[in-house]
C-alpha cells in the first residue's frame, strides 16, 4: 500500500510543477500575442500603427501581478476553464482542443497501436529465428527507417505519391467539400486523407518496438525456465508466446504506455508538413501565434496523459512485479 | 497591400449547420452545381473540391485558418474568415496603387472646410437580409467604433469629433484639420444598425450568417472548406457574373504551393520561385499572374545609436548594398529596387519631385560608399575593417523575422555586400512579436522593415518619419521605430494634413521625398510584392500592369473591384 | 527503450536498443575485446564503416566539395546535371557542395548535443541512484518532469526564446531539454550496480563516493553509457534537423537540417528538384542509423546474448 500512496503523492507532485512551468515558459517569451498575430497582416503588407493597439485592447491581455495570474490560472485548470484562444478568437479553448483532438487520437493512437503490435510480433519472430533471413533484413531496414527524419519522409511521400502520382491528396484531414459527419462518404475520405501520415508515423516508428522486443526476447530464451520448457518438448509457439514473449514484454509496457501518452499531443512534425487537423499541427501553429491560452492547454493536456498513462503503467509492473513494490524508489 | 482591411469588417447568424465540431451535421454538397467533372481525374476527386466543378465558381487559395476554420465572418474578429472582405462594403474603394477612389456605397464626398467632409449615401442599397441600407448605418457603423475603441483599428477617433446623418448626407467633423483621414473612412466597412445595436460584445461575437450589402453571402461551411454564393440582391448584380467562391484551407506554404501548381485553385497569393516554370508552362494560356508592388521594404537602423545617427554614413551603405542582387535573388527578379524617395513608383509617380536624380534610387557603387565613409573620417585598420569614430571595428546585427526566407536572403545579401566595405553584419532571426517588440522598443542595430503602400503617401510618410512617434528607447512606440527626428519634415508633415489643395500637398511631399533622399531615415532596398496568380480559364478580366484598377489580391478590398469587374468566358 | 520514440520526435531517439536485463554479464565483458565484439558483429561493423566515411566528410568535406561553398554565380535552381550532381540552389549555389560542408556541422552539433546530454543525464541520474533517498526523490521527480513536458515544443518554445540562433544555442536548447530519458535510464543502471556486492564491500570499506563511482561503477557500466550516448547523438541529430527545418535553426549555417528549410523555402519540390530535398534528409538517416547499427555490436558487449553467433 505505501508503494502506491508513494506514485500517488508523485504523481499529484509532478502534476503541480508541470502545471506550474506551462504558466512559466509561455510568459518567458518576448513580445506579446497581439504582436505575434500582427504577423499575419504584416507579411501581407505594413500594418497600421493603431491596429496593434486594437488588438491588444480586443484580446484583453492578462492584467494584474504575475501572482494573481497564476492563482487564477490555477483555479481556472481546477474547472477545465481554459479561456479564449487568441488566434482563433473568440473560440474557446476547449473548443479548439475538442476540434483537433479526435484526430490525432484516432490516427496518431491507431498507428501507435498497430506500430508496437507489429513491431513486437515481428520482434518475437525475429528473436525466435534469430540469425535468419528475416531477423537480419527486417532489423537491418527497419534500424534505417527509423532514422528517417520525419518531416523528411513525409516530404517525400507528398512529392512521389501525392504530387507527382496523384495516388494520395496533398494534405489535409478529410476533403473540404464534407462536412464531418459519421457517414460513408466522410469517412472513407478521411481514411483516404490519412494513408500518408500513417505510413510515415508507421515507418519510423516501427523499428524500435521490433529491435526492443527482439533483444528482449534474445535474452529471455536464454532463461533457464525456456531452456526447461523446451526440453519438455513443449511447442516452439507456445514456448515462444506463452511463456518467452510474454516475459520479454514486462519491461516494455511502461515505454509503452509512455508512447500512449505521448499520443494526445500528436506528432508535431507530420502534421505540420500535411497540415493535417490534429494537435500537434494546432500546437506548433499554437507556438507560432503565441497563443499562450491554447498553448498552456495543450502542453497541461500532454504532461497529464503522459503523466496517467506512466502511472498506470507503474501500477501495472507494481502488481505484475512484487519485487518492485518492495524496492519502493525504482520506478 | 491589405493594409487595415483584414481586422476591420463584418458579421451574422447561424446557418445551423455546425462548423468546428465533429459531431452532428449530415454530409453536404459543397455546391448546387451539377457536374463533378474533374480536371485531375478521379482519384483525388474528394481533394480538389471544386477547382473546376464547374465554369461560374472560382476556388480561391487565401484563407489559412489557424489551423482549420471557425465559423465566423465578424469583421471585427482578429481571426475571422477571408471571406467577409466579400461580404462587406465601404464607402469608397481606394485603389492603394494610385491612390484612385471610386464611389462604392457612397457616391460622391466633399470637403467643406478642411475640418468638415460631408459624403453622399448611394440611393437603393439593400442589406443581404432585404432591409434597406441607409445614411444611418453608415453613421452608426462610426458611433460604434467610438463606443468601442477595440474595435477602432484605424484610431479613427483620434481625429473625428463627431459623425452625424441627415437624409442621404453624413457628415464627418474633426478635431483638427486632417484631410487624409478621408482614405480611412472611406476603407472602414458599414455595417447594419438593425444587426448591430443590440450586440453588446462584438470582439467575441460569432457571426455564421454575415448581413452585409457585398457581393457574396456564406453559402456552406465546414472546417476545411466554406463557399461564398451570389447575393441576388447586391446592387450591382449584373455585374457580378462568378455564382461560387470557394475558400479550401490553405494549408502550410509547401502543401499550398503544390496545390496551386497542380491546377486545384484558380487564384491564389502565394510566392513561387520561377513561376513561369512551375505555374505558368502548366497551362500558358490562362495561368497568369500579376506581381505589383504592395510596400517598400527598407533597412532601418537605429538612429539613436553610434554610427548610425550619421547621415553619411547611413548614404555610404545605400550606395554601398546591391539591391538588384537582392531583387533578383532574394525576390526571383519579381520586384524592383526602391526608390530613396519613399513612393512607389510607377504607381505614386504622379507624387514624384521631378529634380531628384534617377527617380531617386542610388545606384551600386562601392568606390563612392568609400570615398564618402573616408571624407566622413571612418578609418580602416589593417584587415580592412571600418572603424567608428572611436577606434573600434564596426559590426551590426540586423533583424528579421524567422521564417521569412525572402527577407532573411536579402539581409544575407545586405551582409556580402557591407563586407565589402569593411562591415561586419550579422544576420539575426526571432520570432516575429520579439522582432516586434525590438523594433518598438528601439533596443535593435538594424532591421528589415516594410513600410508605405498606402493610398496616400502622407499616411507612410506620417508614419514612418512624424517625430511625436520617436519615443525614448526603452518605450514602445508603433511607428517611426527607427526614431527620426526632424522639424521641418514634421511641418511639412503637418501642412500636407491640413490642405485640401493638391499643388500643396505635392509641395509638401517634395520636401519630404528630399529629406529621405538626402537624409535617408531608412535605406530603401526593393519594393515588396503583392502576390497573385489567377487562372483566365473561366473568368477574364483581371487587373494588370496595363489596367492596374485595383491590387490583385484575394484579400482585403480588392475582391470587390475584381469580382465586379471579371467577365466570364463565353 | 526505443518506444519512448514511438514518436520520433522525442528527444533522445533511443536509438540505444540496449534493454540493460542482464548487465550483470557485462560487468565480466572485459574491455579489452569490447572492440573485438563490436567488430565481429556485421551490422555494427557496417554502422562503423558508414560513420567512419561521414566523419571523413566532416572534417574534409571543404576540401572534398567540387566548388567553394561561398559561390553563388551558378545557374539558380537547376536539376542534377555532370557539373552539378545534385544540382543548384535557388540562390545559385551547388547542392553537391552544401551537403559536403555542412556535414560538419550537422555531426559536430549532433555529437557535442549528445555528450553534453549524457554528461548531464549521467551526473544526475548516478547521483540519483547512488545517494538514494530525498536526493533520488527530488532528481526522479526532476526527470520526471521532463520527461513528460512534449519534448520538440518544448525546444520550440524555448528556441523561439533566444533571440539569436547560432549553433551554440541550438545545442543549448537540446540539451537541457534532452537529458531526461537517458538520466533515468542510467539511474536504473546506477540502482542495480550499487547494490553489487563489490560495491557494497567498497563502501564498507570506507571508499569515498566519488572514487566507488569512477573506479568500480563508471567502468562496469561503460558500454552502457556508450550505447546510450549514441542513441542520444541520433536524437540530437534528428531534433536538429527538425528544429532547422522548422526555421528555428540559423539559416545563414549551412548544415543538412538547413539545407532542407532552404530546398522547402525554394519550392525545390515544386521545381522537380528532389535531389536537393533528398540528399540531406538520406544523410541524415544514414548518420543516425549508422549509430543504431555500431549499438547492435555494444549491446553485444553488454549483453553476450546478444552477440552473433
Amino acid at each position: 500500500m505505501r508503494y502506491f500512496l508513494r506514485k500517488i503523492g508523485f504523481l499529484l507532485l509532478t502534476v503541480w510543477v508541470a502545471v506550474t512551468l506551462n504558466f512559466v515558459l509561455p510568459r518567458l517569451m518576448p513580445g506579446n500575442p497581439a504582436q505575434a498575430m500582427m504577423a499575419k497582416f504584416a507579411q501581407q503588407g505594413p500594418v497600421s500603427p493603431s491596429q496593434e493597439k486594437a488588438l491588444e485592447l480586443m484580446l484583453g491581455l492578462p492584467t494584474g501581478s504575475l501572482w494573481s495570474q497564476y492563482w487564477s490560472y490555477l483555479g481556472n485548470i481546477v474547472h477545465f476553464n481554459f479561456g479564449t484562444s487568441y488566434s482563433y478568437f473568440p473560440e474557446s479553448v476547449s473548443n479548439v482542443i475538442l476540434t483537433a483532438l479526435p484526430w490525432t487520437l484516432i490516427l496518431v493512437g491507431i498507428v501507435t497501436i498497430l506500430q508496437f503490435v507489429v513491431g513486437t510480433l515481428c520482434g518475437v519472430y525475429a528473436a525466435w529465428n534469430r540469425g535468419k533471413k528475416f531477423d537480419s533484413t527486417a532489423s537491418v531496414m527497419l534500424s534505417f527507417t527509423a532514422a528517417f527524419p520525419y518531416f523528411w519522409l513525409a516530404l517525400a511521400l507528398i512529392y512521389f505519391l501525392a504530387y507527382l502520382a496523384k495516388w494520395f491528396p496533398i494534405s489535409g484531414g478529410y476533403s473540404g467539400s464534407l462536412h464531418p459527419a459519421f457517414q460513408w462518404s466522410f469517412i472513407a475520405s478521411a481514411v483516404y486523407h490519412s494513408i500518408l501520415p500513417a505510413i510515415t508515423i508507421f515507418a519510423t516508428g516501427i523499428g524500435g518496438s521490433l529491435l526492443g522486443m527482439r533483444n528482449n526476447m534474445i535474452n529471455t530464451l536464454g532463461e533457464d525456465y525456456i531452456l526447461l520448457a523446451k526440453a519438455e518438448g513443449l511447442k516452439n509457439r507456445v514456448v515462444a508466446l506463452r511463456y518467452a514473449a510474454r516475459n520479454a514484454l514486462l519491461p516494455i509496457v511502461t515505454n509503452f504506455a509512455m508512447s500512449l501518452g505521448l499520443v494526445v499531443g500528436g506528432s508535431l512534425l507530420m502534421e505540420t508538413v500535411f497540415a493535417y487537423p490534429g494537435m500537434g499541427y494546432l500546437l506548433s501553429t499554437a507556438v507560432s501565434n503565441q497563443d499562450y491560452p491554447l498553448l498552456q492547454a495543450l502542453f497541461l493536456c500532454i504532461t497529464v496523459s503522459v503523466l496517467v498513462a506512466n502511472f498506470i503503467a507503474d501500477l501495472i509492473s507494481g502488481l505484475l512485479d512484487p519485487r518492485l513494490r518492495r524496492g519502493a524508489t525504482t520506478s | 497591400m491589405a493594409k487595415n482591411t483584414k481586422l476591420v469588417v463584418s458579421m451574422v447568424v447561424a446557418l445551423g449547420l455546425a462548423g468546428t465540431t465533429l459531431a452532428g451535421c449530415g454530409t453536404v454538397p459543397m455546391n448546387n452545381t451539377a457536374g463533378n467533372t474533374h480536371a485531375s481525374g478521379a482519384s483525388n476527386a474528394a481533394e480538389t473540391g471544386a477547382a473546376s466543378v464547374s465554369n461560374s465558381s472560382l476556388t480561391i487559395g487565401v484563407d489559412n485558418g489557424s489551423p482549420t476554420f471557425t465559423d465566423n465572418f465578424n469583421p471585427y474578429a482578429p481571426s475571422t474568415r477571408t471571406g467577409t472582405n466579400y461580404i462587406y462594403e465601404p464607402l469608397f474603394f481606394v485603389n492603394n496603387i494610385n491612390g484612385k477612389v471610386t464611389p462604392w456605397l457612397a457616391t460622391a464626398y466633399k470637403w467643406e472646410n478642411n475640418k468638415k467632409l460631408v459624403v453622399t449615401i448611394r440611393n437603393g442599397v439593400k442589406w443581404n437580409d432585404g432591409k434597406p441600407f441607409s445614411a444611418k448605418d453608415v453613421a452608426f457603423t462610426f458611433q460604434y467604433l467610438k463606443k468601442n475603441p477595440s474595435l477602432d483599428s484605424q484610431g479613427l477617433w483620434q481625429v473625428l469629433q463627431s459623425v452625424t446623418a441627415s437624409g442621404n448626407k453624413v457628415t464627418f467633423t474633426m478635431k483638427t484639420p486632417d484631410v487624409p483621414v478621408f482614405y480611412q473612412i472611406a476603407s472602414t466597412l458599414i455595417i447594419p444598425q438593425h444587426v448591430w445595436a443590440t450586440i453588446s460584445n462584438p470582439a467575441k461575437a460569432v457571426m455564421k450568417n454575415p448581413v452585409g450589402t457585398g457581393p457574396y453571402v456564406v453559402g456552406s461551411f465546414t472546417p476545411y472548406q466554406y463557399t461564398l454564393t451570389k447575393n441576388p440582391k447586391y446592387w450591382q448584380a449584373n455585374k457580378v457574373q462568378v455564382d461560387t467562391l470557394n475558400f479550401p484551407v490553405l494549408g502550410n506554404n509547401q502543401t499550398a504551393t503544390l496545390k496551386l501548381a497542380s491546377g486545384q485553385w484558380d487564384w491564389a497569393t502565394l510566392f513561387l520561385p520561377d513561376i513561369q516554370k512551375t505555374y505558368v508552362s502548366r497551362d500558358p494560356s490562362t495561368n497568369k499572374y500579376w506581381f505589383p508592388a504592395g510596400g517598400i521594404i527598407s533597412l532601418a537602423l537605429n538612429l539613436t545609436k553610434q554610427p548610425f545617427n550619421d547621415p553619411q554614413f547611413r548614404k555610404a551603405l545605400a550606395y554601398a548594398i546591391d539591391k538588384q542582387q537582392i531583387a533578383n535573388q532574394a525576390e526571383d527578379g519579381y520586384v524592383d529596387v526602391a526608390s530613396q524617395a519613399g513612393l512607389i513608383l510607377p504607381g505614386q509617380s504622379q507624387w514624384l519631385d521631378a529634380s531628384l536624380p534617377n527617380k531617386g534610387i542610388y545606384p551600386l557603387n562601392i568606390q563612392k560608399a568609400k570615398q564618402i565613409l573616408k571624407s566622413a573620417g571612418y578609418k580602416t585598420n589593417s584587415q580592412g575593417q571600418l572603424l567608428d569614430k572611436s577606434g573600434k571595428p564596426i559590426t551590426f546585427s540586423v533583424e528579421v523575422p524567422t521564417g521569412w526566407s525572402d527577407w532573411i536572403q536579402a539581409a544575407q545579401i545586405i551582409q556580402s555586400s557591407l563586407k565589402k566595405i569593411g562591415i561586419t553584419v550579422n544576420v539575426s532571426t526571432p520570432q516575429y512579436a520579439a522582432y516586434s517588440e525590438n523594433l518598438a522598443s528601439g533596443q535593435f542595430d538594424g532591421a528589415l522593415l516594410s513600410f508605405g503602400g498606402t493610398a496616400s503617401p502622407y499616411t507612410s510618410f506620417q508614419t514612418l518619419l512624424n517625430s511625436s512617434f520617436a519615443t525614448p528607447v526603452g518605450q514602445s512606440t508603433t511607428a517611426n521605430q527607427e526614431r527620426f527626428k526632424d522639424k521641418a519634415v514634421d511641418q511639412a508633415l503637418q501642412s500636407w494634413e491640413q490642405s485640401t489643395s493638391t499643388a500643396q500637398q505635392k509641395k509638401s511631399a517634395s520636401e519630404i521625398e528630399n529629406t529621405m533622399y538626402n537624409e535617408l531615415p531608412v535605406i530603401d532596398l526593393f519594393y515588396g510584392a503583392t502576390w497573385s496568380e489567377f487562372s483566365t480559364k473561366n473568368f477574364t478580366g483581371w487587373p494588370s500592369a496595363k489596367n492596374p484598377y485595383a491590387l490583385p489580391s484575394p484579400y482585403g478590398q480588392p475582391p470587390l473591384m475584381i469580382l465586379t469587374h471579371l467577365k466570364r468566358n463565353s | 527503450m526505443k518506444l519512448d520514440s514511438l514518436n520520433s520526435e522525442s528527444f533522445v531517439n533511443g536509438a540505444s536498443t540496449t534493454t540493460g536485463l542482464s548487465s550483470a554479464k557485462a560487468e565480466e565483458a572485459k574491455q579489452a575485446g569490447a572492440f573485438r565484439i563490436v567488430w565481429s558483429n556485421r551490422k555494427a561493423r557496417f554502422g562503423i564503416i558508414v560513420l567512419a566515411i561521414f566523419v571523413f566528410i566532416a572534417i574534409f568535406g571543404p576540401w572534398l566539395a567540387p566548388y567553394s561553398i561561398s559561390d553563388t554565380h551558378f545557374p539558380t535552381s537547376m536539376g542534377p546535371s555532370a557539373a552539378h550532381w545534385l544540382g543548384t540552389t535557388q540562390t545559385g549555389q551547388d547542392v553537391l557542395t552544401q551537403l559536403l560542408c555542412g556535414a560538419r556541422v550537422s555531426m559536430f552539433v549532433g555529437f557535442l548535443s549528445g555528450a553534453i546530454v549524457i554528461a548531464i543525464a549521467l551526473t544526475i541520474g548516478f547521483v540519483a541512484g547512488y545517494f538514494g533517498g530525498w536526493v533520488d526523490d527530488v532528481l526522479s521527480m526532476l526527470m520526471n518532469v521532463m520527461l513528460v513536458l512534449p519534448g520538440l515544443p518544448l525546444m520550440i518554445l524555448i528556441a523561439s526564446y533566444i533571440p539569436s540562433h547560432g549553433i551554440w544555442e541550438i545545442i543549448l536548447v537540446m540539451s537541457l531539454t534532452g537529458w531526461a530519458f537517458g538520466g533515468r535510464t542510467l539511474r536504473a543502471q546506477m540502482l542495480t550496480l550499487s547494490r553489487r556486492d563489490y560495491v557494497i564491500a567498497a563502501r564498507f570499506a570506507g571508499e569515498s563516493p566519488l572514487r566507488i563511482i569512477f573506479r568500480e561503477i563508471l567502468p562496469n557500466s561503460l558500454s552502457y553509457i556508450i550505447a546510450n550516448f549514441f542513441g542520444a547523438v541520433t536524437g540530437a541529430i534528428l531534433a536538429e534537423a527538425g528544429l532547422e527545418f522548422l526555421g528555428l535553426g540559423n539559416p545563414s549555417i549551412t548544415s543538412w537540417g538547413t539545407m532542407i528549410y532552404w530546398a522547402q523555402n525554394g519550392d525545390a519540390l515544386l521545381e522537380g528538384q528532389w535531389a536537393w530535398v533528398l540528399a540531406p534528409g538520406l544523410c541524415i538517416a544514414l548518420v543516425a542509423s549508422s549509430l543504431t547499427f555500431i549499438n547492435f555490436g555494444i549491446d553485444a558487449v553488454a549483453n553476450p546474448r546478444l552477440q552473433e553467433d
